[in-house]
């Protein structure tokens, strides 16, 4: 197996008001590999990303990337972070900047590169999200899957080791998701070392090489992505039969036969009564 | 100082004037010093009282700032010191230029009080002046239009930067 790039090892994370997010979680990410961690909402997967660029201070465990332990006081965070690239759910980007700038502000002010050098990596990156068209627009003005594809630039250009992504397309309208899955498949197939949290089931098996399942704090089940066509835990059996669409349709036939039952009438809304 | 601020600026601008002056005495060889500290005392009086007001506005629009910029700028690398200059100030800037503007045209209007401190600023002009004239309606019609032309100077000119710091599509400065 190659080199391994990130390695998390029994991680734990109590939020100072006692809630226990992290129970003993422990990973590794190959050179080259992209891991997708799922599960519901408060399993702790998004806690777990921000502990591994030291966003959120774990309360124990040990975070390594190549080898040396990076959540230890002596380690230099800034340098830290800016090897691990992040892209959060609500994209971030710098709001007073223009898209250039947004991508060269790294460059410039963390890797102290020069005004034109930086704009060369700059206009390369945005090349590759397919933004080179709208360097000059402020974020205010591009759409949500643009934005999205601009954060991820600015990741990509300060060359990290790992790329973390913070559910890059749950804020999305559903019809500009595909361009911005489209261009992290884009970095898997060229090799970039990624850490996706997702909701997009489908899209974590056809991209990711190993999928993490999260319940509660703990890893439920760990394997190659075709664990989410034939998983073997009975918590991410329930887990992915709750993300499919028709069982929520039928859930939702289901409330309605009990609403029925109850009030006489499915009740639509409105706040008003059918008239016999 | 900043217990004050609550108080009325005329009591506070008393206060100071006592302080610095008190212990020298009123007597005519300080009569020179004391015109000289009047002004001083005004304006350190005008100037820390509205300084905590700013200073309050400012954090505001800090604290208005996402705390996601923050974040993002600490994951590409940057320190905290370095996210706060590059990131967050400049858009706090922004959203404070009104506010800010307010206070400003506030303290012209409020430097009426140094009169309370014998410091005869624009007011306390068109006071002395009507007591020599009786020109009671062009004095303060004056003293009325003087205040109207800095205050609007300054509202006008605050107004420009606004217009020309505004970002299209940020969405805090109200601007599309």
């Amino acid at each position: 197996m190659s080199d391994v790039v990130l390695s998390i090892q029994n991680l734990e994370k109590t939020y100072p008001g006692g809630v226990h997010a992290v129970r003993g979680v422990s990973f590794d990410v190959h050179e080259g590999e992209s891991v997708a961690i799922i599960g519901s909402s408060g399993s702790g997967k998004s806690t777990v990303l921000r502990c591994i660029n030291r966003l959120i201070e774990p309360t124990e465990g040990i975070i390594q990337l190549r080898g040396e332990q990076i959540n230890t006081p002596s380690a230099d965070v800034n340098l830290v972070r800016s090897r691990i690239g992040m892209v959060f759910q609500s994209f971030e980007l710098f709001a007073h900047l223009r898209v250039l700038d947004n991508v060269t502000l790294g460059l410039r002010h963390v890797r102290g590169m020069s005004k034109d050098e930086a704009e060369k990596v700059a206009l390369e990156v945005l090349d590759r999200v397919d933004m080179l068209e709208r360097v000059n627009a402020y974020p205010g003005n591009l759409s949500g899957g643009q934005k999205q594809r601009v954060a991820i630039a600015r990741a990509l250009a300060m060359k990290p080791e790992v790329i973390l992504f913070d559910e890059p397309t749950s804020a999305l309208d559903p019809e500009l998701i595909g361009s911005v899955l489209q261009t992290i498949r884009g970095l898997a197939e060229e090799g970039m070392t990624m850490v996706i949290v997702t909701h997009e089931i489908n899209f974590a098996r056809d991209v990711a090489d190993r999928i993490v399942y999260l319940d509660h704090g703990q890893v439920a089940e760990e394997g190659p992505s075709s664990i989410i066509n034939t998983p073997k835990t009975e918590r991410l059996q329930k887990f992915l039969s709750s993300m499919h669409e028709d069982n929520i349709n039928e859930e939702i036939e289901e409330e309605h036969v009990k609403e029925k039952a109850e009030y006489g009438y499915v009740p639509d809304g409105t706040g008003d009564r059918p008239r016999p | 100082m900043f217990i004050h601020f609550g108080l009325s600026l005329g009591m506070e601008a008393q206060n100071v004037y006592e302080n610095l002056i008190g212990p020298i005495g009123n007597d005519g060889f300080d009569y020179f010093l004391l015109g000289e500290s009047a002004f001083v005392s005004a304006i350190c009086t005008l100037g820390l009282n509205s300084g905590a007001y700013q200073c309050e506005t400012i954090r505001g629009a800090i604290s208005a700032i996402p705390s996601g910029q923050m974040e993002a700028g600490r994951s590409i690398g940057l320190t905290y010191l370095g996210t706060m200059k590059l990131v967050i100030m400049p858009q706090a800037i922004r959203i404070c230029i009104p506010p800010i503007g307010n206070e400003m045209v506030n303290l012209v209007l409020n430097s009426s009080l140094a009169m309370v401190i014998g410091y005869a600023e624009l007011s306390r002009q068109g006071r002395l002046i009507i007591a020599v004239t009786f020109q009671i309606f062009w004095a303060w019609g004056m003293v009325m239009v003087s205040y109207f032309v800095v205050t609007w100077t300054l509202a006008l000119l605050l107004r420009r930067l606004e217009e020309k710091t505004r970002i299209p599509g940020l969405g805090i400065s109200g601007g599309a």
